[in-house]
């Protein structure tokens, strides 16, 4: 069996290769003929190899239909090099290559011309040639070498750079392949190279990974980073590869004497080299390197001065965006009150590049990423239905990139970044950036969308006053839960006038609402923008999550990952489902909720234990959806920590116990008294001062809605 | 309005940050200035035995220099955390994030 293993595990991994490309594409049929004969061909070299010992005139039939696979292989990599990346109909060409393809069959296997007989004597393989075996050889090479160079030769004219790298690495592959099979395949059975026939087939692999890799890649690569990265791999051949392959050789010339202290040598050697391989090159590819770059980056945007104005702020974003890209321009464009998309960057013409409903803005909204390179449109099958619409809005722009801030389907804004000053496309590694760095552009994006131009605003004061205009127009921003079965009161203030404290209602339908309550850490406007962020992702996440615990771990997954360090969520997520007299929640760290039942006339602490969002990246463990049943009457008052912790002159805490005596004096109050009362007791307490922020909501059940009940 | 003091001392290859007063949203930053120039950067203590409340506030910054801490490679430890601080930690229901050692003389070497 021996080499001829290699040669089968080639062909599954060129088959997994070619089945992992999913989708309708152009050249697509083209490039799964090419492996599906490429596979056949090593198949039936292996399988003729093995036979020709007890069943020579089976391997010759399957030796020759080898070779009519090669043929058929390379027929259909030159039809790929011809047609790709296009989806044209070459119907002459097609008929050509089928006719090619008909008398290869014949030549190779019905007549005596390419192989007369096969044999094997252990090793020795022997290859009875026909006399025309040289020339049908040289067709067949001449079919992929052909390919390569037409490959080759449009990688140096087709207009798209990202389609110039795919023809230029599949060329390279197929080179490859032809050269391989020339070595083992047709010289190797003559000469010095006997032993590895069985090899031969292997170029199978190279040719279509090279293949399946153009028909997969959206985004140009840095030959610099492929130059860097083929060096790291040629260090670990050498470095730890050879040696444990001479470590397990030697380990196995003793194996007949001491067999398990062989496996135990080669084991050891296998970890540790290993292991050292892996830290190796850990490091070396780039990726840490790229981690810092993107953490810079992060930590620039983050550090904006939002207190500058907004011409301020945009003009140093796009110096830092300029100067990490390379980029020869940004422009920034915002949503207006009536849902155009206008330039605000640099020119503050205020130009509309884009209406409400227009194909360009509907694609925007229909595409489900957050960062777009040109190439990206291109060459991604996925956005062949958007292709010329997207490819349209890129040239009105001049863009190479695009950035989008959504607040569910809706754009806020969009960041466009020009070509790059070095004439390359924007690549993998900066698609990464922008990825990383989106958290920080929704900010901005969100700034510029809510924060007037600077020459309007006047004497307003700046940090304060631009920051405020920021959260009231979002936590005005909600759907009231206005229902005749219930009144739902709230107080949601900051000392500072800035905060991270948030009430949100979305209504879900006639008589459901979604809410959320609580606060994120930090203070001023650092937390306010923190909690404009997140208010906006979540109502993003409502509308593409049903599961209620999924959509709290996402929620907590986007705190840990995208907003700032050390930033956590307190509070409490939960559905109002008036026609069910039921609020369903998750509590994630709210300190207070009481349950007032007028049954009972006693108040109840109903909150539970509750994680935070924020400390660890997989939450979902740690949630517990709970049911609160409400009977008619009942009221449920839930407060942030800025309430409970609230404390006197003497140190002292407001503390739970307080909270429940003015639910318990307020029964008969109304739910905006009750809010109040709460309030003013709590600063009364505090000497007239709050620290923190605070929210504070209320909620009254009347009853099921009559019309419900019919 | 009590302030806050924020005091740091080298211990060996640590460098620890006594805290004394209430950790609030008007006293945090003295905090927070410290905790930035060090977390990260060395290994790192706070001492949260004088500490006579703490919010939220509080809270977000040892999770931040926990963080920075954990990206660095480098060792973070809350030390004696006072009754309210460590009701504090507790209320994240994540008290395992923060590592804990009842007193400065329990730092590894």
């Amino acid at each position: 069996m021996g080499l001829t293993l290699f040669t089968y595990l080639a062909a599954i991994l060129a088959a997994a290769a070619a089945i992992a490309v999913k989708g309708a594409r152009p050249g697509l049929r083209a490039f799964r003929a090419a492996a599906f004969f490429s596979v056949a061909y090593a198949l039936l070299l292996a399988t003729g190899y093995m036979l020709s010992i007890d069943y020579p005139a089976a391997a010759l039939v399957l030796v020759r239909a080898a070779g009519v696979g090669v043929i058929a292989s390379y027929l259909a990599f030159l039809r790929l090099a011809i047609g790709y990346p296009y989806a044209k109909r070459l119907f002459i060409l097609d008929l050509a290559l089928v006719a090619i393809g008909l008398a290869a069959v014949w030549a190779f296997v019905f007549t005596d011309a390419y192989i007369v007989e096969v044999k094997r004597f252990e090793l020795e393989y022997i290859r009875f040639e026909g006399d025309y075996h040289r020339p049908l050889s040289l067709v067949g090479l001449a079919a992929g070498l052909a390919a390569a160079l037409t490959m080759t030769a449009r990688s140096f004219i087709t207009k798209s750079r990202v389609y110039r790298q795919h023809l230029a690495v599949m060329a390279a592959g197929l080179l490859f392949s032809v050269a391989w099979g020339y070595v083992f395949a047709i010289v190797g059975p003559t000469g010095i190279l006997k032993a590895a026939y069985p090899l031969s087939a292997v170029n199978t692999l190279v040719a279509v990974l090279a293949a399946s890799y153009a028909f997969s890649s959206t985004r140009v690569f840095q030959p610099r980073l492929v130059a860097k990265t083929f060096g790291v791999w040629l260090a670990i051949i050498v470095a730890f590869a050879l040696p444990l392959g001479a470590v397990v050789a030697v380990a196995f010339l003793f194996r007949a004497e001491a067999g398990a202290t062989a496996l135990g040598i080669a084991a050891i050697a296998f970890l540790l080299l290993g292991r050292g391989a892996e830290s190796f090159a850990r490091g070396r590819m780039g990726s840490e390197h790229d981690a810092a770059s993107r953490e810079d980056l992060e930590a620039a945007i983050a550090h904006l001065d939002l207190s500058a104005g907004r011409e301020s702020v945009l003009g140093e974003l796009s110096a830092i965006v300029g100067e990490s890209f390379g980029c020869s321009w940004l422009a920034v464009l915002s949503e207006d009150d009536a849902g155009n998309l206008r330039r605000i960057y640099p020119d503050d013409d205020d130009e509309i590049v884009t209406t409400p409903n227009s194909p360009a803005l509907e694609a925007l909204a229909a595409v489900d990423r957050r960062v777009i390179l040109k190439t990206d449109v291109v060459a991604d099958a996925s956005f062949a239905e958007l292709k010329p619409v997207l490819l349209g809005f890129f040239d009105v722009l001049g863009a190479e990139a695009i950035v989008i801030a959504k607040e569910g389907r809706r754009v806020v804004g969009l960041f466009a970044l020009g070509p790059k000053r070095s004439g390359a496309d924007y690549d993998a590694q900066d698609y990464a950036a922008f990825d990383a760095v989106h958290g920080k552009l929704f900010v901005v994006a969100y700034y510029a969308r809510h924060v007037a131009r600077e020459s309007l605003l006047g004497t307003v004061e700046k940090e304060i006053g631009l920051a405020d205009q920021i959260v009231k127009s979002i936590q005005e921003k909600i759907d009231p839960i206005d229902h005749p079965g219930v009144e739902v009161s709230f107080v949601c203030q900051s000392p500072r006038g800035l905060g991270g404290d948030l009430f949100d209602s979305v209504r879900i339908s006639e008589h459901r609402w979604f809410f959320v309550v609580g606060d994120i850490s930090g203070k001023g406007l650092n937390a306010s923008m923190s909690m404009v962020i997140l208010k906006s992702m979540i109502r993003t996440l409502l509308k593409e999550e049903k599961d209620f615990i999924k959509l709290v771990a996402r929620a907590n997954v986007f705190i840990k990952e995208r907003l700032p360090r050390g930033t956590f969520f307190s509070g409490m997520f939960g559905f109002l489902a008036l026609d069910k007299g039921s609020i369903y929640f998750i509590n994630c760290g709210i300190p207070a909720m009481f349950f007032r039942s007028p049954g009972l006339d006693s108040v109840i602490e109903t909150q539970g234990e509750g994680k935070m969002l924020g400390f660890v990246r997989n939450v979902e463990p740690y949630l517990k959806t709970r049911k609160l049943a409400l009977p008619p009457g009942s009221r449920v008052l839930i407060s942030t920590d800025g309430i409970v912790e609230a404390e006197s002159v003497r140190g002292e805490r407001y503390g739970k116990e307080r909270l429940v005596r003015i639910l318990a004096e307020n029964k008969d109050a109304s739910a905006a008294e009750t809010v109040g009362a709460v309030v003013k007791s709590a600063s009364a307490f505090a000497g007239g001062r709050l620290d923190d922020d605070i929210t504070v909501v209320a909620i009254d059940y009347a009853g099921i809605p009559k019309e419900k009940k019919r | 309005m009590t302030g806050i003091s924020v005091e740091a001392m080298e211990r060996g290859a640590w460098t620890v940050l006594s805290v004394h007063g209430p950790i609030n949203s008007y006293t945090f930053n003295e905090l927070q200035e410290k905790t930035m120039l060090h977390a990260g950067r060395v290994d790192m203590a706070v001492d949260l035995s004088g500490v006579s409340s703490m919010t939220s506030a509080g809270i977000g910054v040892l999770l931040a220099a926990i963080e920075d801490a954990e990206t660095a490679g480098k060792r973070f430890f809350v030390i004696a955390p006072s009754e309210v601080s460590r009701l504090a930690i507790e209320s994240t229901g994540f008290a395992d994030r923060f590592p804990t050692l009842p007193s400065i003389k329990e730092l590894p070497v």
